[in-house]
Order: C-alpha cells, then sequence, then structure tokens
C-alpha cells in the first residue's frame, strides 16, 4: 500500500501537516488527502476501521482516543482525548481546530452493558454530545455516528424488519440501551442547531466475529444457562468487516444524513444460535427467568442485567434496506455464516458437531437466500402479477407505519 | 437390562473403560481374540449392540463424553425435524413439514374439507387472501393453508398474518414463526407481498375468531381496513376465502371475558364442552367444511388512496359483502352440519 500511495503526502506526519492547511473537498490528491478524525479510533470497531482505511490510503487519519489503535500504520497519528472528563468538548475542539478534519467519526462506545453504568452512560451518551458539540464549534459539517439497532427495542408488536421512520422503543429501565438513544437525541438536536451539518447514524446489529468478545456472544456461549421458556426470537448478528464496510461507505457518500440500520442479511432463531454455540439452554418461567438473569448480574456472574433479557424474548431486528439503497452498503455475510463463524472459534474444537458440514450448509443456505429472497426494491419497480390486469406503475408513498391494521 | 445381563461383560473392564480419561484402551485389533475391551461382540440383541456401539463411539472419539457434547446431543436431538435455513421471517419448511401429518389428518378424515374455485388463487406471484375467522382457536387458518399445500397445482404456501395475542404468547410465537406465520401488522405484510408471497389475512380478527355461537357466519366488522391499503399499496390482487364449517367445532356460547383478561387471553369460551371437560374439551366437533376461493378482487386505483380512510372503509366493505355473499350461498347448499348432506 505504501507504493501506491500519491507522492507528496508520504512524507510523514510534519509534512502533511504543513500541507494541509485549509480544507478543500475536492483538492488534488497529491496536495492533500482528506482527513479523517476518529474518536474511539482504538476500541474494537474503531481500531478494524483505522485499519481499514489506512490501507486504502485515501485518507488522512487522526486517532482521538485514550491509547494509540494497535496494529496501525505509523502514518496514523493519535491525539489524546479522555471523553470521561467534563470538558472533554472543550478538549477535542481544540484538537478538532489543531486537525481541521473533513469529518468526524464517533464510534467511541461500549458495546456490552457495564456494572460501572456511570461510566458507560458518561461514555455512550454524554461522550457524543461533547463530540458532536465540539463538531458544531469546529464547523465539521460531515459527522458519522455509531449507534446500535437494539435502540428499537425488543418488543413484542415489533414488526419483523425495523425501518429507520419506526420510534425507538426500548425498555426504560434498560440504563445500557438507553444510553444509545440518548446519544441519537444529542445527534437530532446537533442536526437542528446546524442544519448544514450532516450526520450519519449507523445503528450497527449487535456485532460478532471470531475476535470480538462480545457479551452476545459470550452469552451464547455459556455452556448451561437459562432460557425464557417458550420463547425463540430471531436475531441478527453483524460481522464487524461488514460494520467497517458500512462506516467507509458512509465516508464515500458525504451527503448521505440520517439513521442507517447497518444489519446482515438472514436472521437466526436463539435457539439455533444456541445449538451452534454449543450451551445448553434450561428452559425457566419467563418471570423467573428474568429474576434469575437479575440476581446473576446483582452478583456479577451475568453478562446483562435482568431487563436486557428482553432481546431474549421478542424481536429486534433491523431493515438494511435503506443502507443498501443510500450508502451502497453490501454485508458479505449472513448471520448464520456469523454465528457460525464466531461460535467455531470460540469453542475451540470441542463438541462433536461437525462444523465443516455445517459451514457447507450455512454456504449453500447463503447462496440460496440471495436466489430466494430478491431484495425488494422500492415500491414504483413492483409491476402487476399473476391475475392482476397490468396496472399503471405506482408511485411513491408516505412512509408512516400505521399501527394495528390488517388486523 | 437381561439383554445386557447376557453379554458378560468384565465388571473391572467396563468401569474402566466408561472414564473416558483413562487412554490405556488398546486398539482391537480386528481378527486376533480381542484386546481388553468391553465392546461386546455385535450380535447380541438391540440394546446390547446399541450399548457396545455407544461404547466403541466413546471409544474412539473421547470428546464425546465431555459436556458440550452432551449439550450438542441435546440440541441436535431437539433440532432434529429443523433446518439451519429459516426464511427472514423464521419460517422453517422442514420443521412445517413435519407437522404436516396431523394437519393433513384433519384437513382429510376429521373435517372432510372440500375446496372450490383454486382457480383463483394464482400459480405465482402475490396475492391477498382476505377469510372469514371463526371457531375460537384458529384451525380456518391452518385449513387454508393445507388446502393451498396439497390441492393447489403449485403447492402454494400462503402465509398467514397472525394477530399478535398469538404471536407474543409463549410455546406459541416460535411454534408459529416456524410455521410461516407472521405477526399482523401492514410492514410485515407490505414485505411478504412485495417478495410475491401469497399472504392470508383475517380481517375480522379477535371478533371474528371469538364469534358467539349466535352469531355465526355474520361477518364482523372488516379492521379498520388494513388489508385494502395493504393491496392498494402492493397491488396485489384480493382473493376472497369463505370457509364453511368452522363456526361449529366450537360452539361459543358464552364468553367469560372475567376470567380471560387476567390470564392474558382476549376471551375465555364456554363451549358444551370446554371448561366442564378440560382438555377433551378443546377436541373440535367433526363438522364438513368448505373451503370456496373466489374471483379475484382488483382494484384500479392509484395508492393515494390508501390514504383516504372513507375509501378504503368503503372498499372493504364491498370486500366483506362479496365474502358474505358467497358465505350465504354456501350455507343455502349445504345440508347437515357433519355430514354436509
Amino acid at each position: 500500500m505504501a507504493d501506491e500511495r500519491v507522492p507528496g503526502t508520504a512524507g510523514g506526519r510534519a509534512t502533511r501537516r504543513r500541507n494541509g492547511g485549509r480544507v478543500v473537498a475536492f483538492a488534488p490528491a497529491a496536495t492533500r488527502r482528506p482527513k479523517v478524525v476518529v474518536t474511539g479510533g482504538a476500541g474494537p470497531l474503531g481500531t478494524r476501521f483505522v485499519r481499514a482505511l489506512a490501507a486504502r490510503g485515501t485518507h488522512d487519519v487522526v486517532v482521538f482516543d485514550l491509547v494509540p489503535a494497535a496494529d496501525v500504520p505509523s502514518e496514523v497519528r493519535h491525539r489524546f482525548v479522555d471523553l470521561n472528563l467534563p470538558h472533554a468538548d472543550g478538549t477535542v475542539f481544540k484538537l478538532l481546530r489543531d486537525e481541521k478534519p473533513d469529518a468526524v467519526i464517533h464510534l467511541a462506545q461500549i458495546r456490552s452493558p457495564s456494572h460501572q453504568a456511570t461510566y458507560v452512560h458518561e461514555l455512550n451518551a454524554i461522550g457524543s454530545l461533547h463530540v458532536l458539540a465540539a463538531s458544531g464549534e469546529a464547523k465539521i459539517t460531515r459527522v458519522i455516528l455509531g449507534s446500535t439497532t437494539l435502540v428499537y427495542g425488543a418488543r413484542g408488536d415489533n414488526p419483523n424488519f425495523l425501518t429507520e421512520e419506526h420510534p425507538l422503543r426500548p425498555d426504560p429501565q434498560d440504563r445500557f440501551v438507553r444510553d444509545f438513544v440518548e446519544a441519537e437525541s444529542h445527534a437530532r438536536s446537533h442536526v437542528r442547531r446546524h442544519p448544514e451539518a450532516k450526520v450519519a447514524l449507523l445503528r450497527f446489529a449487535p456485532f460478532m466475529s471470531a475476535d470480538v468478545r462480545d457479551y452476545r456472544a459470550k452469552a451464547l456461549g455459556v455452556p448451561l444457562a437459562p432460557s425464557l421458556m417458550g420463547y425463540d426470537p430471531l436475531l441478527q448478528a453483524l460481522h464487524t468487516d461488514d460494520a467497517v464496510q458500512a462506516v467507509l461507505a458512509a465516508l464515500d457518500h458525504p451527503e448521505a444524513a440520517g439513521a442507517f440500520n447497518v444489519t446482515p442479511e438472514g436472521v437466526l432463531p436463539l435457539s439455533t444460535a444456541r445449538l451452534l454455540f454449543g450451551s445448553l439452554a434450561v428452559p425457566v418461567p419467563h418471570p423467573l427467568a428474568y429474576a434469575i438473569y437479575e440476581a446473576a448480574w446483582e452478583l456479577g456472574v451475568g453478562l446483562f442485567p435482568g431487563i436486557h433479557a428482553h432481546y431474549f424474548r421478542y424481536l429486534c431486528v433491523a431493515d438494511n434496506r435503506k443502507a443498501r439503497k443510500v450508502l451502497g452498503f453490501a454485508p458479505r455475510k449472513t448471520t448464520l455464516e456469523v454465528m457460525l463463524e464466531t461460535a467455531r472459534a470460540r469453542r475451540g474444537g470441542t463438541g462433536i458437531l461437525d462444523f465443516d458440514r455445517i459451514e457447507e450448509a450455512a454456504r449453500l443456505a447463503a447462496f440460496r437466500y440471495q436466489l430466494r429472497v430478491k431484495p425488494p426494491g422500492p415500491p414504483a419497480e413492483i409491476a402487476g402479477s399473476g391475475t392482476v390486469a397490468p396496472t399503471p406503475r405506482r408511485r411513491t408513498r408516505g412512509s408512516e407505519p400505521e399501527a394495528g391494521v390488517a388486523s | 437390562m437381561s439383554a445386557s445381563r447376557r453379554a458378560k461383560p468384565r465388571p473391572a473392564a467396563r468401569a474402566e473403560e466408561l472414564r473416558p480419561e483413562v487412554p490405556a484402551v488398546p486398539e482391537p485389533v480386528p481378527g486376533v481374540g480381542f484386546a481388553p475391551s468391553l465392546v461386546p461382540p455385535p450380535p447380541e440383541g438391540p440394546l446390547t449392540s446399541l450399548l457396545g456401539e455407544a461404547a466403541r463411539l466413546l471409544q474412539k472419539n473421547p470428546e464425546f463424553s465431555s459436556p458440550r457434547a452432551f449439550a450438542d446431543l441435546w440440541n441436535l436431538f431437539q433440532h432434529r425435524t429443523r433446518s439451519l435455513d429459516v426464511d427472514d421471517f423464521g419460517f422453517d419448511e422442514p420443521a412445517s413439514k413435519s407437522w404436516q401429518t396431523l394437519f393433513e389428518f384433519l384437513y382429510r378424515v376429521w373435517w372432510r374439507v372440500s375446496v372450490t374455485g383454486l382457480e383463483n388463487v394464482p400459480g405465482t406471484g402475490r396475492g391477498l387472501l382476505v377469510a372469514n375467522h371463526s371457531g375460537v382457536l384458529p384451525w380456518d387458518g391452518a385449513m387454508v393453508k393445507t388446502a393451498l399445500r396439497l390441492e393447489h397445482p403449485s403447492r402454494r404456501e400462503a402465509r398467514m398474518l397472525v394477530l399478535d395475542m398469538f404471536t407474543t404468547l409463549p410455546f406459541l410465537q416460535p411454534w408459529l414463526r416456524e410455521m410461516g406465520e407472521v405477526r399482523a401488522c401492514p410492514e410485515n405484510g407490505e414485505r411478504l407481498l412485495s417478495r410475491d408471497e401469497l399472504v392470508g389475512v383475517f380481517p375480522e380478527g379477535v371478533k371474528g375468531v371469538g364469534k358467539l355461537f349466535r352469531d355465526r357466519y355474520r361477518l364482523a366488522r372488516f379492521g379498520r381496513g388494513g388489508f385494502v391499503r395493504l393491496a392498494l399499496r402492493t397491488r396485489a390482487p384480493i382473493i376472497p376465502v369463505s370457509v364453511v364449517g368452522a363456526e361449529e367445532i366450537y360452539p361459543n356460547l358464552l364468553r367469560l371475558d372475567f376470567i380471560g383478561r387476567p390470564l392474558g387471553l382476549p376471551y375465555f369460551p364456554v363451549t358444551p364442552t370446554f371448561p366442564a371437560l378440560g382438555l377433551l374439551g378443546t377436541i373440535p366437533l367433526p363438522t364438513k367444511w368448505w373451503i370456496d376461493f373466489g374471483r379475484p378482487i382488483v382494484f384500479d386505483h392509484p395508492s393515494e388512496i390508501a390514504e383516504r380512510p372513507m375509501i378504503v372503509n368503503e372498499l372493504a366493505d364491498k370486500v366483506r359483502s362479496t365474502l358474505q355473499t358467497m358465505i350465504d350461498s354456501r350455507l343455502a347448499r349445504r345440508g347437515d352440519v357433519f355430514t354436509g348432506d
């Protein structure tokens, strides 16, 4: 990658800094590459994103984090920022004024429930506020904010595929998810205050991959765990590589603003995920199961508070059509493949499942999936079919969802 | 037990054999005598040979006896009819086919369903089946589905939109999902129809399925016209489906809602047999059924009409009266409830 680098930008930090005076979006690459600040660039997603972006060689990357990102090229610079400090916004603003980036990508979030709820709140909710406030003051027009599909909340009356317009209805007691909702509300206020700002909210489905230790992968890998008797919701799991691709896609479409569901194709029932992870479920009537999860959490052995067990009871699956259409996001791995990869890595060869054969079946399923599920296009492309007389092409319709129809 | 005694294994060797961490089990040499192993010679009766197989399996793969292996075995057992490959809505074809026997029995033997008008259901492409709802438990949906599976030339799989109250109940939620049913909401309906699926709705909803016996075959209000909006937006033809015979399977004499409400049920029916005979009372009466598929109704209106509730309601009422006419004409030709003559 170093050989392909445009001349004039390869001269290390000092050169680039001198070159990067004013921000000119479409300046010749020889003089200046667009600069990107990644807050939380040393985190699990941030590091992967920084690596991918640096490998592409199209942008100058600066990481704002407590520590430098690991295993990244030396040209990726690091500036120390602690978003937990009360005046973090001022610090970030000074650094942004200094760096003058074209885009700020905020990926500093803790994506597993933690006992240090205050810390998580300060980082996930207030940290986003700090970054947005500083970006507004520094007149940064492009902000990409990481969020999660958990913000929709797991509810019995969710549609099978939640679109971006769906109201956010997590359980108000679920502090972990509430912090993400608060961060999103800060983003909305930011857009109100700075109409010129293009803020893209990327709502990622829960991550999984062989090397990411997400609470969901851990929970599914527990050898013996209580389960909510009689419930078996469908789950989504996003490969971290696909998440990185989505952030890159959002960076490549600077005009794309608003929320985007970044989710994989396909769903998997919780029980099948347990089969892959080799976890034995002990069915417990659900009110008791909530209490057991809560007790385990209080005792420090649980992975999430009891209230979060909603996500193992009801659907919270999001639709990625908007991201596909607007961002050109194309997830490479289906939920089944992601779960399989994670399960295989976490098991480390124990158990009796023949993973080679399952993987073959998963590949076949992914292929069949592509054949079977033609991603439904916009309604305008739908023509009449079957016995229907040819009908005029329909126009786009308003997108407000209606409640309680077709009962 | 007697079979295992016949095998006469050496007890000391057995204890050693079943402990997987003892690796000192020499490989049995075929032909030559037998090394200290308690694997019995094969043809000794079914139980011994089964035990022998199990012991041989453990001997070959020590990892089989780990707790993880136990979890795997149990999970695999629970997944014996299921596939890894579910569709977007969780429909699991092999799992749903594993219930086929029951539904076929009900369809052919118990209710002797007669079907007419199958040519009105398109062989490919989208379609919205609109049926009357009856019978306390939604057996009518299952039978419409079975009729299309068994009798339609293209073996179409109808996806029924199911009331919330069923899709959120424990045990019913995963089962309905596996069978291919989907929670009734406009988003789900639109997604299914835009994938050119055949979707079934019961616009009467709870009012229909929990109808009292004296109100039988009188269509209740058709919801809020959601199905019309669905058809307008996706340009799907509406196929009216009249189900006759299902009203009499549980003659619902009385609804004790004060019992049902605290249990989270939308209604609590009292039939001549139900609370009186307990679970036996849930066996439906073997009436004779007719399922008639009517001519498709195609709305040529522009889809903006979907935003005009009064016109939507008018269209819904048109469908409702068509369906009521179909039901009435079938009722007029029907003789006895049980034999149909």
